[in-house]
């Protein structure tokens, strides 16, 4: 199976992964031996820590990612929403427009021409779609 | 052979700067040195043709260029001794790729003690094909189609003789040391009980760069990490090496789940085996080269991904497992779902987003074209933006299909093949 959509933070994890794998394997090459971090490491995947304190350790990194993950996205989009979203933009220029019919100002209306925002005719002016 | 190709380039030099009367005698020197060439070619002894038994088989050998390939064999630097491996290969409808299997299969270093050939109900000239090398095969013939690979990989199993069997596909070319590679692995480590190899995508165009970028990511990456954490989460279906023994009592087929390997590799982890990743058991493989039957791919994997996770959720319940897949399905999950919400909140802000997505594929693509000597996966690298798209669009058809629909699809998706053009 390929790897799935991804937004880049898996693959940042692994390469952290990765990297204190190689740590790990090169500081017990030379004789370190990291028993601390070795019981961190066996409390993930040792069988004889099969209990229900890992099993909720377990459950609840896959809950925090997914609150981490979905606070991070809505926030995001929320802010967008808040802060020069599309609804935004588009709000804006229709009082641009509005402005440039009601006073006449034919530079203002140049201007907008000139962006493609909006298009002459006989009677009115309208909102290029 | 190669002086007597000198001898004759050198004649036909001179014979330019020579006039007529000399030209016809250098001429006829050449014709008389072809002639010579010819004879002793044809006295060359030939090669050894007797092919040593191995104890369980006696080979006979038909074809020429089966013979040199085998002989090859033979005078591997491990004798003539074979090894305790089954290669099983599934094979529905494969006419343009099973000879290329099967012969990758008699090319390997280590040689394999059986090549079992499931022939799954095949309607096109793969079971002439087959036939070509019954001497050198063990086959299983269904008279009729089971529409699973894992129908027919159970049925395989019955017939494995080897302690450790390798499976692989029908469209897929074992590079010469999988075996001894596989052999390797399990004798390094005897608590091993499967081995996942190193799975590349046979050059064809965009969609299989693509493809190929998306393995490069996944093997060099993600699956070295979930190694050192002992959380690997797919032995490809295409280079994966099992216990026989223990594949038959703890393992077994359900055909539940379109994606059979993530279900063998769940069970595994439920049953806390041990699983090694060897980047050295490479093999080449064809992926969809149209995009509709690679959608219809992904809809397969995907689709299998969801079905998996659904029978086998209590894997979370392990910490290793539950970050790995957490990562894979949650982040999944949300980054398609930002996807397509993203461009209706702020098309600007889209827009920042695309172009550093864009400068990773690009350096993605440089990497992938220096480790493969592949340019063209630079060239197609930002194809790839497409397919992000595509694979979070079916991502999420998916998960809404499986998961909350609970519509489960066992329909298996057989793509077209090619022939095989370069690995």
């Amino acid at each position: 199976m390929p790897a799935v959509p991804t937004g880049g933070l898996s693959i940042f994890v692994n390469i952290a992964i990765v990297l204190i794998g190689y740590i790990v394997k090169s500081l017990k090459k030379m004789g370190f031996h990291l028993r601390s971090g070795g019981f961190i490491y066996n409390l993930f995947v040792d069988k004889k820590f099969d209990n229900y304190f890992r099993r909720i350790l377990g459950y609840g990194v896959a809950v925090l990612l997914f609150v981490m993950m979905f606070s991070v996205t809505s926030f995001s989009i929320y802010k967008r929403i808040v802060d020069g979203s599309n609804i935004q933009i588009v709000k804006e220029q229709i009082e641009k427009v509005r402005l440039a019919h009601e006073n006449s100002n034919e530079d203002q209306f140049v201007s907008l021409e000139s962006k493609g925002l909006v298009v002459k005719s006989s009677s009115s002016i309208a909102v290029k779609k | 052979m190669g002086s007597l190709t000198l001898r004759r380039g050198r004649t036909s030099h001179l014979a330019e700067n020579l006039n007529s009367k000399a030209f016809f005698v250098v001429k006829r020197m050449e014709s008389i040195l072809s002639y010579a060439q010819k004879i002793v070619l044809n006295n060359i002894p030939k090669r050894k043709r007797e092919i040593p038994s191995t104890g369980r088989h006696t080979y006979v050998i038909n074809s020429h260029i089966i013979q040199d390939e085998y002989n090859s064999i033979v005078e591997n630097p491990f004798g003539d001794t074979s090894s305790n491996v089954t290669i099983i290969i599934p094979c529905h409808n494969e006419e343009k790729g099973i000879r290329s299997t099967i012969e990758s299969c008699l090319k390997q270093t280590r040689k394999p003690l059986q090549i079992l050939i499931v022939n799954d109900g095949s309607t096109d000239g793969s079971a002439k094909i087959i036939d070509e090398y019954s001497n050198f095969v063990d086959v299983v013939t269904i008279s009729k189609a089971t529409g699973n690979k894992s129908f027919a990989q159970e049925i395989g199993l019955k017939y494995v003789k080897g302690d450790i069997f390798f499976a692989t596909d029908g469209d897929t070319i074992l590079d010469s040391r999988a075996v001894e590679e596989v052999e390797k692995t399990f004798a390094k480590d005897p608590e091993v009980v499967a081995v996942g190899g190193y799975v590349k995508s046979l050059k064809y165009n965009w969609l299989t760069a693509c493809r190929e970028l998306d393995y490069i990511v996944g093997q060099n990456l993600h699956k070295v990490a979930q190694s050192n954490i002992d959380a690997v989460f797919v032995i490809p279906g295409c280079a994966g090496a099992f216990k026989t023994d223990i594949f038959k009592e703890y393992i077994r087929f359900d055909h539940d789940t379109l994606t059979e390997d993530l279900d063998f590799t769940y069970k595994l982890h439920k049953n806390y085996f041990k699983i090694a990743y060897n980047r050295d058991v490479v093999t080449y493989t064809q992926d969809p080269d149209k995009l509709g039957q690679y959608i219809n791919q992904m809809r397969r994997w995907y689709g299998g991904g969801w079905q998996n996770l659904k029978k086998h959720y209590s894997v979370i319940g392990k910490p290793n497992n539950s970050l790995q897949l957490s990562l894979t399905y949650v982040e999944g999950l949300i980054f398609s779902a930002a996807l397509f919400i993203f461009p209706l909140i702020n098309i600007k802000f889209f827009q920042f987003f695309l172009l550093p997505y864009l400068a990773f594929l690009l350096v993605l693509g440089l990497y992938g074209a220096i480790l493969r000597r592949r340019w063209d996966l630079l060239l197609y690298s930002p194809t790839y933006l497409v397919l992000v798209f595509v694979n979070a669009w079916v991502f999420l058809e998916q998960f809404w299909k499986e998961i909350v629909l609970q519509k489960t699809n066992l329909v298996w998706f057989h793509p077209e093949r090619r022939e095989n053009k370069t690995i």
